[in-house]
């Protein structure tokens, strides 16, 4: 009876030492996966844009047109659709800090100003090449003297300035991939440095720039390994100014340091808790957690960080 | 309840039972007798379970679930207004369902299918289910609902019908529902038409002759006297429009005297219309005759510009000539049997559709049309022949396989379409038309944007030897968003530079959004002699659409802009086709005459003018080929196919080509033997074809005669029928009397049946054409319920015609049992008795052994109990010697104080020192305990627990203070 009572434990011990964990079981770093496709509350087809505003609040827009908002508990809280998407949807948009909402109204060539209530506020932009005037703006970010800054592509490729009253200020950038040239930038963010930071996309990298659009440094390159970068869309700072960039082509989320250097990957391409499928979208969400748009999953995943 | 054995012979076991026993008690040597009784019990209750578990012992409930399945017509006789009425009435009375009811839908025309399989909660919106409505077949629909019943269950069917069938016998059905204990209730849908005119059937001869005149015979019928309107047509020209008398109950037959000038297939058409008529669907009815003349051909010209001459050629030769453009080409078989050959000059593939293709394969196969393919830059491979009906039907292959070396191509698609609606649907059926034009030694990739790697390769540039292959990696294609078309690009151009090949081709399909690719690429490509051809669909702007077409324009390709996805598959075809350029040959050269053939009869050797190009091919197996361009690649070739007989000849015969021909005096001679020898051949002597529709069966009858008017016996005629669904059959006719042959098949689907009976041999045919015409479904032949039918079901099968007042779901069908297995449980219980038959067997004890382990379960009862009351008397602090100790000591303490106070005081009053007590001082006062019952010890208890002594310590304790107060 002992012998075989010795037996079992050791057949037990030595099949729990071989079994190969599912690279997707990365249980640890995930705190919940919510939303399932369909295009009723709570569910989500194609997710692209997503935002955390300061009471944890979120903020996801799909290809159904509707900005979906949750309670920071993740319970459906309310929505609303868009004016017009049969073009296509917004790929980025930002929560000012006086919670307004600024929808990067990609394919209508204009900005969005939402209330929290979904109430539209104001409009701005129009097609054209200059003066304020843009094609696919991507997204949008606010510095903290409301100044409103907007990426653009589809021939002009650059970064547009208005002021807080919508006037047009300044513009840089343009098509290349020189440094200060952009091709696709699809996302912005400001830190608390007072630097905006650009998804530069189809250059594969991260750009940095002052408020006044002086080129600071970049960093990130074609690749898979630590450091390097596939299709950046989206990019978010936390409070120690941490960068985390959600990957489109690597299917990943990669945490860098403020100076640039890679310090954690979340996420890898598939379809199981732990895994992405081209996303589109990052925020920070809470002290210790990133929320992903799990875009070709019709889902969001919650990273903790660690 | 009761009880039943599934397999009852099985019981004929228990007779083992008793040697069993036997056996059992021989063989327990050394056992008690006790023991010895207790193990074969316990075998022999093992013994039975188990045979019982074999014999399938089950336990019966009785079922009082009831499962109903609704039947509704939904025939074209039926009114739309009627079912809906239908459905809200079984909606409603579904509410009245009991718990343990169920409910199903069956929906029936000329077949069944189940719209809802029964469910507790049941309710219907619409129906969903698509049947053919233009039959009505209850027998079917019954037994399908018998077989669908859940088991175990009461049944009964709701039959909602007007009761009009046409297919199949439900009476039989119903006596199957008896059998199977599931009455039939019946809801009558009342249909009484009062007012319909129809035309029953149109009479035209199959055959005459040209500029005979013959009667074309109509016959109508109505439910009323009215006047009725009138049309007959010829070919959509109005030959009669008059206004004629109908009665009520007599036969209204009106003649319609008709001479036909011109040969060929004529068609007739007969339109009634009666004020208040109340149904239109049975107003219109169709005819045709065939009448023989000079060739008629349709001659379709591919060439927009430098069109042939030969039209105007041929005519003078005495063939009729229908000229049309690809685009006029006709849609269905039926316009077609009017030719005896079909003319191709120059046609594209993508000028024409696949089922177009169908049609022309199925015409020169089963009609025996013939069929003439001129060549030109646009046909044969470079036209997209490759892989279609077409070349199926030619006696060439657009594969170049005589060659050492080849010329071939390689193509590339990108694709870029989840932006559009089935956008990668689309993607799929566009790759596809692109790989059915490439041929074997071609190169085909495919690029993506897939879901988990970025850009990549469904598959790399790769011969087409295994379609089937790479048609499955097609089928699995899901393509992205794709950020940039530089990526692309750039992996196509390098792998199509490792590739040696005559023409090498991109094609991307996109909305144009993805990042615009650096010019500097797309130059870099085209010096490579890599052109790009773009298809823009559903882009965001115009911009989008711009840029798309810039890069077409920087790569020298084509740029497409569809709005109407339909025409996607063509334009990846004609892109395709751009690969095929390779088997055009434009050099001078001089036909070869190689081998004799009647189709070049008057024409000698070295007489042929010279061409200046051909596309090349390969002449199939059993194709003859009198005439060879270079490299001995087939000019002219031809060959039987089916019924019919096709040439190939892969030159042109414009200025292009052949300048030289045009010139030549013998050019028309040439073009009209080609053409003559093609022509479809018809059967001569005296052939009559007469058909007959009664209900879904058609009846073909053929009169055969010779040019003496005797009967031609011992034929084999053999009839190939295309149906309006273009599903082919076969038949044979059988002599049924001398000179007369017949037979019979299936005309169930509305519309024209083409038909053409060949009455020679299969490699010498003589060919008669004909056509069937069932001009409406025979659903509305009937304008009235039959509820005489449906009242034979209701009592054929046990059920009763339905009334306001019946109950559907009342539980009065024959009972049902609901079996119960129980054999796991016999099983399980026989398991356990075998471990106790182990023990019982392997430990040995007595009489004694028991009564000693029952006295030591009972006392241990016995302990627990005590435990539990002790626990639930004494308080919660429990009670411990110590705690005894102390408290006695306490109050022996307090008891001395208090004692020597009072000694103290007589002291003081008396003088006197008090004596100590020596029972006091020996035995100390008792101790505070409260007085408690004595509670009943065991010996064992009271002998093992230490505070067994300290209980006698306090007991003596207790025993010294009681002798105290007695003094």
């Amino acid at each position: 009876m002992k012998r075989f009572a010795f037996i079992l434990t050791l057949c037990i011990l030595i099949g729990t030492a071989c079994h190969k964990p599912n690279p997707g079981d990365k249980r640890a770093d995930i705190v919940t996966v919510f939303g399932s496709a369909g295009t009723t509350d709570g569910k989500f087809s194609a997710p692209r844009a997503l935002e955390v505003d300061s009471e944890g609040n979120v903020y996801i827009i799909d290809k159904t047109g509707r900005v979906q908002v949750f309670n920071r508990d993740l319970s459906f809280k309310y929505s609303f659709v868009l004016p017009d998407y049969s073009k296509g949807t917004p790929t980025g948009f930002c929560i000012s800090p006086d919670n307004q909402i600024f929808i990067a109204d990609t394919h209508y060539s204009r900005i969005l100003v939402y209330d929290t209530n979904g109430n539209l506020i104001h409009s701005f932009g129009q097609y054209g090449d200059s003066g304020g005037k843009m094609i696919y703006p991507t997204d949008v970010a606010i510095d903290k003297d409301g100044n409103i800054y907007v990426s653009e592509y589809g021939k002009n490729d650059r970064i547009i300035k208005f002021s807080k009253d919508y006037v047009f200020v300044k513009e840089w950038g343009g098509a290349g991939t020189e440094q200060g040239k952009f091709q696709r930038p699809m996302a912005l963010a400001i830190d608390r440095r007072a630097r905006l930071l650009v998804c530069d996309s189809c250059n594969h990298r991260v750009q940095v720039f002052d408020l006044d659009g002086n080129f600071i440094t970049s960093f990130g390159s074609v690749g898979k390994a630590p450091g390097e970068l596939k299709y950046p869309y989206d990019i978010s700072v936390d409070a120690e100014g941490n960068i985390y960039v959600c990957e489109y082509g690597n299917c990943r989320v990669q945490k860098f340091s403020p100076d640039g250097k890679s310090l954690a990957l979340f996420g890898e391409a598939g379809r199981n808790p732990g895994q992405l499928n081209a996303p589109w979208g990052v925020a920070l969400f809470g002290d210790n957690r990133i929320i992903v748009a799990d875009t070709g999953n019709n889902r969001m995943e919650i990273f903790r960080l660690e | 309840m009761t009880v039943y054995f599934t397999n009852p012979w099985v019981l004929l076991l228990m007779i083992t039972l008793i040697p069993l026993v036997v056996l059992t008690a021989r063989s327990l040597i050394g056992i008690s007798g006790f023991r010895k009784c207790v193990i074969m019990i316990f075998r022999s209750l093992l013994f039975l379970l188990l045979v019982c578990a074999l014999a399938g012992l089950k336990l019966a409930h009785k079922s009082d679930e009831l499962a109903v399945f609704f039947l509704l017509d939904v025939s074209k006789s039926i009114p739309r207004h009627k079912i809906q009425e239908a459905i809200d009435w079984i909606n409603e009375v579904s509410k009245t369902m009991k718990q343990n009811d169920s409910a199903g839908l069956v929906v029936f025309g000329s077949e069944p299918s189940i719209e809802k399989n029964p469910v507790k909660k049941f309710s219907i919106k619409q129906i969903q289910s698509q049947v053919d409505d233009n039959r009505t077949d209850i027998a079917s629909a019954l037994r399908l609902c018998l077989a669908a019943f859940p088991e175990h269950t009461q049944k009964k069917i709701v039959l909602i019908t007007d009761g009009n069938e046409n297919v199949g016998n439900a009476l039989d059905s119903a006596y199957m529902a008896k059998s199977n204990k599931t009455p039939i209730l019946v809801k009558l849908i009342s249909i009484t038409a009062k007012q319909d005119v129809r035309i029953e059937k149109m009479v035209a001869p199959q055959s005459s002759v040209k500029d005979a005149p013959f009667d074309l015979k109509v016959f109508l019928s109505t439910q009323y006297d009215t006047r009725a309107k009138l049309r007959i047509f010829k070919d959509d020209e109005l030959i009669l429009d008059k206004t004629v008398p109908v009665a009520d109950g007599k036969k209204n037959l009106y003649t319609v005297r008709v001479t036909l000038p011109d040969a060929g297939f004529h068609r007739f058409k007969a339109l009634i219309e009666a004020p208040n008529d109340t149904i239109a669907d049975n107003n219109i009815a169709y005819s045709f005759t065939y009448v023989k003349d000079i060739p008629n051909v349709l001659f379709v010209e591919g060439n927009p510009i430098d069109q042939t001459l030969l039209p105007p050629l041929l005519s003078q030769e005495k063939i009729h000539i229908d000229l049309i453009e690809p685009s006029n080409f006709p849609e269905s078989l039926n316009a077609l049997i009017s030719y005896d050959c079909i003319v191709l000059s120059n046609v594209a593939m993508d000028k024409l559709t696949f089922r177009q293709m169908e049609i022309i394969e199925k015409a020169v196969h089963n009609l025996g049309i013939g069929l003439v393919v001129i060549g030109g830059d646009q046909a044969y491979g470079p036209g997209g022949y490759q892989d279609t009906p077409l070349e199926s039907a030619l006696p060439v292959s657009m594969e170049v396989t005589q060659r050492k070396v080849l010329p071939n191509g390689a193509l590339v698609i990108i694709l870029h379409t989840c932006e559009i609606p089935q956008g990668n649907s689309w993607a799929r059926e566009i790759t596809l038309a692109a790989l059915r034009v490439l041929s074997r030694k071609d190169y085909f990739g495919v690029l993506y944007y897939g879901a988990m790697g970025g850009e990549q390769w469904l598959f790399k540039p790769t011969l087409c030897t295994n379609k089937a292959k790479l048609i499955s990696l097609i089928k699995n294609v899901v393509p992205q968003d794709m950020p940039t078309f530089d990526t692309t690009l750039r992996m196509a151009y390098n792998e199509l530079m490792k590739l040696n090949t005559y023409v090498k081709h991109i094609v991307i399909i996109s909305d144009g959004d993805p990042a615009t690719p650096n010019s500097e690429l797309i130059k870099k490509i085209s010096k490579a002699k890599i052109t790009i051809s773009t298809v823009v669909i559903n882009p965001h702007s115009q911009r989008d659409a711009n840029v798309m077409g810039a890069i077409a324009k920087l790569g020298k390709g084509n740029f497409y802009y569809p709005k109407d996805y339909n025409k996607l598959p063509r334009i990846f075809t004609k892109e395709a086709m751009v690969i095929r350029k390779s088997a055009i040959f434009e050099k001078p050269f001089l036909p070869q005459y190689v081998s004799y053939s009647d189709i070049l009869a008057g024409f000698s050797s070295g007489e042929f003018p010279q061409l200046l190009g051909y596309v090349s091919t390969t002449p199939k197996d059993t194709a003859v080929v009198p005439l060879i361009a270079l490299n001995e690649d087939p000019l002219l070739a031809m060959w039987r196919y089916g019924l019919g007989k096709a040439i190939a000849f892969t030159s042109d015969a414009t200025s292009r080509w052949a300048q030289h021909w045009i010139q030549w005096d013998k050019f028309d001679k040439f073009w009209a033997q080609v053409i003559r020898w093609a022509i479809r051949e018809t059967a001569g002597g005296n052939y009559m074809v007469s058909t007959s529709t009664e209900g879904e069966t058609t009846r073909i009858v053929l009169d055969a005669l010779d040019n003496n008017g005797y009967f031609i016996n011992y034929l084999q005629p053999h009839a190939t029928i295309v149906d309006p669904e273009f599903q082919t059959y076969e038949l044979e006719l059988t002599q049924i009397s001398p000179g007369k042959y017949a037979t019979e098949f299936k005309t169930t689907t509305p519309g024209n049946y083409m038909m053409s009976i060949n009455v020679g041999e299969k490699d010498k045919p003589r060919i008669i054409i004909g056509g069937i015409s069932v001009s409406y479904s025979p659903e509305f032949n009937d304008s009235h319920s039959n509820e005489r039918l449906l009242q034979e079901i209701a009592r054929s099968s046990g059920g009763a015609m339905i009334t306001p007042e019946t109950n559907i779901f009342l539980h009065n069908p024959p009972t049902v049992w609901q079996p119960q297995d129980i054999w796991q449980y016999l099983v399980a219980f026989a398991v356990i008795l075998l471990l106790f038959d182990i023990f019982v067997r392997r430990v040995v004890f007595g009489w004694a052994e028991v009564k000693e382990a029952y006295m030591a379960v009972a006392a241990q009862f016995a302990k627990i109990k005590l435990l539990i009351q002790t626990r639930r008397r004494v308080p919660a602090t429990v009670q411990t010697t110590s705690t005894l100790l102390k408290r006695r000591k306490e109050l022996w303490e307090k008891r001395q104080l208090k004692e020597q106070t009072t000694s103290e005081l007589l002291k003081k009053l008396k003088g006197i020192e008090p004596e100590p007590d020596e029972d006091i001082v020996a035995q100390p006062s008792e101790p505070a305990v409260k007085k408690k019952e004595k509670l009943p010890v065991s010996p064992e208890v009271a002998s093992s627990a230490p505070e067994t002594q300290d209980e006698t310590h306090i007991q003596k304790l207790l025993d010294a203070k009681k002798r105290r107060k007695k003094r």
